[in-house]
């Protein structure tokens, strides 16, 4: 299993795709945060009254302005006024701990695809080239074979996102000393690791998601392709049972979407809530349920054709 | 002594099942391939060849029947016991966004041991050195054929399974497969070879089965199948007398005639008896010569034999 794991590894890093999906991370991270900065210096620069401006996440998530110009109702348009506020939400976004949280945001939600591309082309394509055959016909045990891509599937997305975690935090120190100067680091620490457990399990959801439906399907591109209308489906179905009464509104509530919006909704000084643990387990049950399936569907594939 | 037999299946049977249809690729097949034989496994497009070295690759589960590899049960130690053996697939699959040498690098790490030096060997048996570095998307299809028997190589198997090598070679390459099959037949390694050319068959193998519509419907050692070195041809003026006469002698077991020439199928040391035979009755012998189907005569044989209601051999 081990000789496999480390193989898998030796054709992952061969690849292109790992990369140019850690640099469209990256990209999803950084870029926000640098036209920010960017947005913030050039207001400033035009208004620097404003500069006397301070936003603060209170220990509860909510953000004080101070500092804040006098609202002239008179004024047809109080520019004055509506700089500072776009100034009061780019400073929330650039100084820590608020700046982490669009970090983490961006993570998941383009994780997601990133991860399902992943995934479903780790699997998939091997039955696309014929290369699943040379492997299980060489010897090696159908859950081994599937396992070690998923571990590998999943080490490779867990250490890019802690990669793109770690540069996104580093990047928001900078643009935290930057435009305040200094950084409050209480509470944060905890907010930080449960946003990051929380956004590794919805990520391992999806990796089990594509992986079901590449195997199933024996196909990367296929894979990719259902596991995506499931993510963007369930949307739907979620918008149409919430207008929905009666027991068919509840339904919700066990749909994935519904779940890692659960967990993804966590914000610094929230709590984390009944709910969301509820939702845990049921993204856990939901990978097993997915892993489960595979394994079931790949150890009676006839890999002959 | 019997021999030691590497592959055995018994009644082994492979259905597909879909809503419509109920197909029967392979039909009872019992086949024993010898240690240290080149097995030839001949049969029409759809005759079930592929399905039986899924069979035995464990690719596919049969549906019934049983398959021992080395003497055991391949459904229940079957990762142990194909790791003893290597495999050409058809339409050579390799992972294109890898040169040759790091494809076969990929399947040495499976085995845990990275070998270079085996790696640099096997490259040159099959002619890709100088190309090994190149990504394997720009090969021809006969330099990935290639590449498959170097993987094949790669782990010193004691079994070989080749389904269609000299797909996609070109002339110099079918000749080097042949004699990469006979060289690794000289090392005593075991060759399962399934094979449209049946010339390259007839050439290479000491065994053969043919399939046809799932079922194995000639098999043995290809000398016997052939009559090699035992059928005479007589070309005579009465061949209807010759004819009966010679189905009386009990030493004689195959007395046919294309109503041209005479074909008698004996032991080697009776061949001159016959000949007095005929001679002593006053049929006059204008031509003897020994004579022996081609593998190509002999599948037509069979196949159409057993297509127009039965195996005739």
């Amino acid at each position: 299993m081990l000789d496999q794991i480390r193989t898998e590894f030796f054709k992952l890093r061969k690849r292109w795709l790992p990369y140019v999906l850690l640099v469209a991370l990256l990209i999803s991270v950084l870029l926000p945060l640098v036209v920010n900065y960017i947005n913030y210096k050039s207001i400033l620069s035009k208004n620097p009254e404003l500069a006397s401006i301070e936003v603060t996440v209170n220990p509860d998530g909510s953000t004080t302005i101070s500092g804040l110009p006098p609202f002239e109702p008179d004024s047809r348009f109080d520019t004055t006024y509506m700089y500072a506020q776009q100034l009061a939400r780019l400073k929330k976004s650039l100084v820590l701990p608020g700046a982490m949280e669009s970090v983490f945001d961006s993570i998941p939600n383009l994780g997601m695809f990133l991860v399902i591309v992943l995934a479903a082309s780790v699997i998939g394509n091997e039955y696309g080239w014929g290369t699943v055959r040379q492997a299980i016909g060489r010897g090696n045990s159908r859950a081994s074979y599937l396992a070690s891509k998923v571990l590998t599937t999943t080490i490779t997305a867990v250490a890019g996102i802690i990669a793109v975690v770690a540069v996104g935090l580093i990047a928001t120190i900078i643009t935290s000393l930057l435009v305040e100067g200094s950084i409050a680091w209480e509470g944060f620490a905890s907010y930080f690791f449960i946003s990051l457990g929380a956004s590794l399990l919805v990520i391992m959801v999806y990796i089990a998601l594509a992986t079901f439906f590449a195997v199933l399907l024996r196909s990367a591109m296929a894979g990719m392709a259902v596991a995506m209308v499931w993510f963007i489906g369930e949307s739907i179905v979620m918008a149409l049972l919430i207008m929905s009464t009666g027991w068919l509104a509840d339904l919700n509530v066990y749909l994935l979407s519904y779940n890692t919006g659960q967990l993804l909704s966590f914000t610094f000084g929230s709590d984390f809530t009944a709910d969301m643990w509820k939702s845990v387990g049921l993204l856990v049950l939901y990978s097993g349920i997915f892993l489960a399936g595979s394994y079931g569907i790949f150890r009676r594939q006839d890999l002959t054709a | 002594m019997q021999k030691d037999i590497v592959i055995r299946t018994h009644g082994l049977t492979k259905r597909f099942k879909t809503a419509r249809r109920n197909i029967l690729a392979v039909d009872n097949l019992s086949i024993e391939v010898p240690k240290g034989s080149i097995y030839g496994f001949l049969g029409p497009n759809g005759s079930g060849k592929t399905t039986t070295i899924g069979m035995l690759l464990g690719l596919i589960r049969p549906s019934s029947g049983s398959i021992e590899l080395f003497g055991q049960d391949l459904s229940s130690e079957g990762s142990a016991l194909l790791k003893r053996a290597s495999s050409v697939l058809e339409n050579s699959p390799t992972y294109p966004y890898l040169s040759g040498r790091d494809n076969l690098e990929v399947y040495s790490r499976m085995r845990g041991v990275v070998d270079r030096q085996k790696i640099n060997e096997v490259l040159d048996i099959v002619g890709l050195t100088k190309r090994a570095d190149s990504l394997s998307k720009t090969y021809s299809l006969g330099m990935r054929q290639r590449l498959t028997i170097a993987l094949a190589l790669l782990s010193d198997p004691d079994l070989v399974i080749l389904d269609e090598p000299s797909n996609g070679l070109d002339p110099s390459g079918i000749i080097d497969t042949r004699n990469l099959i006979r060289q690794l037949g000289a090392q005593g390694k075991t060759i399962f070879l399934s094979s449209h050319l049946l010339h390259e068959v007839e050439q290479v193998c000491d065994y053969v089965a043919v399939l046809n519509h799932g079922k194995v419907i000639a098999q043995g050692p290809v000398d016997a199948l052939l009559h090699r070195g035992k059928m005479l041809e007589f070309k005579v003026d009465d061949i209807d007398k010759a004819l009966s006469l010679l189905k009386e002698c009990a030493w004689i077991s195959t007395v046919e005639t294309d109503n041209k020439h005479l074909y008698v199928v004996t032991d080697e040391e009776r061949h001159p008896d016959v000949n007095e035979i005929l001679v002593h009755s006053g049929i006059k012998v204008f031509e003897m010569k020994k004579a022996s189907d081609s593998l190509e005569d002999f599948f037509l044989d069979v196949v159409e034999g057993e297509q127009q209601g039965g195996p005739n051999a």
